[in-house]
């Protein structure tokens, strides 16, 4: 052990020779891993801003529940409070009067230009709209069996949620990010084989040395690592432009959208930290890729006879 | 045929060593080298030297017997301590292997870095074993301006800078003119008395071996045909 990090040096200069010995083959796997780090960047800024804007659009949805006119008297009312409290999968239930419902109505009205005066005649005494409650459930999969199971109860004129387009968005943001995924998956097995591949031209390269090596008694660990550290730090080497990719690009973005996607309901993540996690992501998987592509070259073209 | 006051380094007992192709290389070998001696191994092409060499080395198992070196079992060594246990053999290539790209100097410590060793007293070994094959003046010469003695000398300075207990050198003289050639035994010789390195020298050179005449190991057919302390070539 103490003897490893004593060669730790070496290792790391014998890495570094091979890499600007074969600097031509060391920065094309480079640039593929380049490729799918830049890839990966941008499935990542996607990801996490779906992830917020998904987590955004779940509170969205909510269960509106018109209660049946009959259903008048306060004792009664709170009856069916408690009953929809029993529901599974609902998280919180709010009262709100018909006035309240009707003072809802007319702020949409006019947040839509529509004419306020002309429904000004149905305040008080001639409010047709129902009192009613507003459900928050705790998974937005479960909206439609929360529904149903309103609809179950005595004294529920309707129960609607608005819903089902955001409920569709959600499923389609999911599968953004899981074919996202597997994309990048993808990706990084063919880095993984452009990398293995330098690494075997390396390899061959440094056969001498490695004969030489092996007949004075090197441990196979101390001929291994060199060739290791080299796939990382060519994974190290293609993460570089990814990197300074999410902050400008990220950066111009969050900055020309002003901090929104389209509409409050989207907001963007800042670029710190969100961006740093980005781009620890991104070294992190490219040395990596680096350091599976150079084991499995080292595994299989140093295979140790004895 | 123990000899008597010398401890025994080198112990093959029965060893057969049949490869996968069929070739029986090596038929139930019985063999005793003691420490320090100097053993000429003889024999014509496919007698069985250099899968005596690859027994020594750890590179091939026996098929059955025993080789131990120094008390190991090489044959049952794991894999992971092969390296470790190599590190008591040195061995010198006919065709040199030296690192083109290296001085001298650094295709010695090479030798040294590969084990780990730290670089203060690879340099000092270096310089040691330099000196001792008469080579520090060429010490920042690269390979190919050297000789192909010198060179030989470089591969053999390289092959003893780990202290070996046994240096095993196959045909090191192959290349070389008589002159030379002489030259590098009398360096063999040095190594042997200074440094007390038990020496195996595989050759054909009958010349050599009549005139430094040393104990004589002559393999045919995978047998040992004839061996003879007083040395000289037999037949």
């Amino acid at each position: 052990m103490i003897q490893f990090f004593k060669s730790i040096p070496y290792h790391i200069k014998a890495a570094f020779k091979s890499i600007f010995r074969h600097l031509a083959m060391s920065i094309s796997a480079a640039s593929a891993v380049t490729v799918t780090l830049v890839l990966m960047a941008c499935f990542l800024l996607v990801a996490g801003n779906i992830g917020s804007f998904t987590h955004n659009l779940e509170n969205s949805v909510k269960i509106h529940v018109k209660v049946a006119p009959t259903v008048s008297e306060e004792a009664d009312i709170q009856n069916l409070e408690g009953q929809l409290n029993t529901i599974t999968y609902v998280k919180s239930v709010e009262f709100s009067d018909k006035n309240e419902e009707f003072d809802l109505f007319m702020e949409y009205i006019k947040s839509t230009g529509g004419s306020a005066s002309y429904y000004e005649r149905y305040t008080g005494e001639n409010n047709p709209l129902r009192n009613a409650f507003i459900i928050e459930v705790t998974d937005p999969e479960q909206i439609e069996t929360v529904r149903l199971e309103i609809l179950k109860l005595d004294g529920i004129e309707s129960a609607e949620y608005g819903g089902a387009s955001a409920n569709q968005m959600i499923t389609a943001f999911d599968s953004i990010r899981n074919g996202g995924a597997i994309f990048i998956l993808a990706l990084s097995l063919l880095a993984i084989f452009l990398i293995s591949n330098t690494i075997k031209m390396t390899i061959y390269a440094r056969n001498e040395e490695i004969a030489i090596m092996r007949n004075v008694g090197a441990a196979n660990w101390f001929i291994k690592t060199p060739f290791m550290i080299e796939g990382m730090v060519i994974g190290f080497m293609g993460a570089v432009i990814p990197v300074i990719f999410t902050f400008v690009a990220y950066n111009m973005l969050y900055k020309s959208l002003g901090g929104v996607f389209f509409t409050e309901m989207f907001p963007l993540q800042p670029l710190m930290p969100f961006g740093g996690y980005v781009c620890l992501a991104l070294v992190g998987c490219g040395m990596a890729v680096g350091l599976i592509g150079s084991f499995f070259s080292v595994n299989k073209y140093l295979r140790w006879k004895r | 045929m123990i000899r008597e006051g010398c401890e025994i380094l080198i112990y093959l007992e029965n060893v057969s060593k049949c490869y996968k192709n069929g070739v029986n290389a090596l038929d139930n070998i019985n063999l005793q080298i003691n420490d320090g001696e100097f053993v000429y191994i003889i024999g014509p092409t496919g007698s069985g030297k250099s899968t005596l060499i690859k027994l020594l080395d750890g590179e091939e198992i026996p098929t059955a017997g025993t080789v131990s070196v120094e008390g190991i079992d090489v044959g049952k060594l794991k894999h992971r301590r092969v390296p470790y246990y190599r590190r008591n053999i040195g061995v010198v290539f006919q065709d040199f292997r030296l690192l083109p790209h290296m001085t001298i100097f650094e295709n010695v410590a090479f030798a040294l870095e590969a084990i780990g060793k730290d670089k203060v007293s690879i340099r000092r070994r270096v310089r040691e074993v330099l000196e001792l094959v008469d080579l520090s003046d060429k010490a920042k010469s690269f390979p190919n301006q050297l000789s192909g003695g010198q060179q030989q000398r470089a591969t053999i300075a390289r092959a003893i800078a780990n202290k070996p207990k046994v240096l095993i050198a196959d045909e090191p003289t192959g290349n070389l003119d008589p002159e030379k050639s002489n030259e590098i035994l009398e360096l063999l010789e040095k190594i042997n008395i200074e440094e007390g390195t038990t020496i195996l020298m595989v050759t054909h050179d009958i010349t050599l071996v009549n005139k430094y005449k040393k104990r004589t190991i002559s393999l045919e057919q995978g047998n040992v045909s004839a061996d003879s302390a007083k040395g000289g070539y037999i037949r």
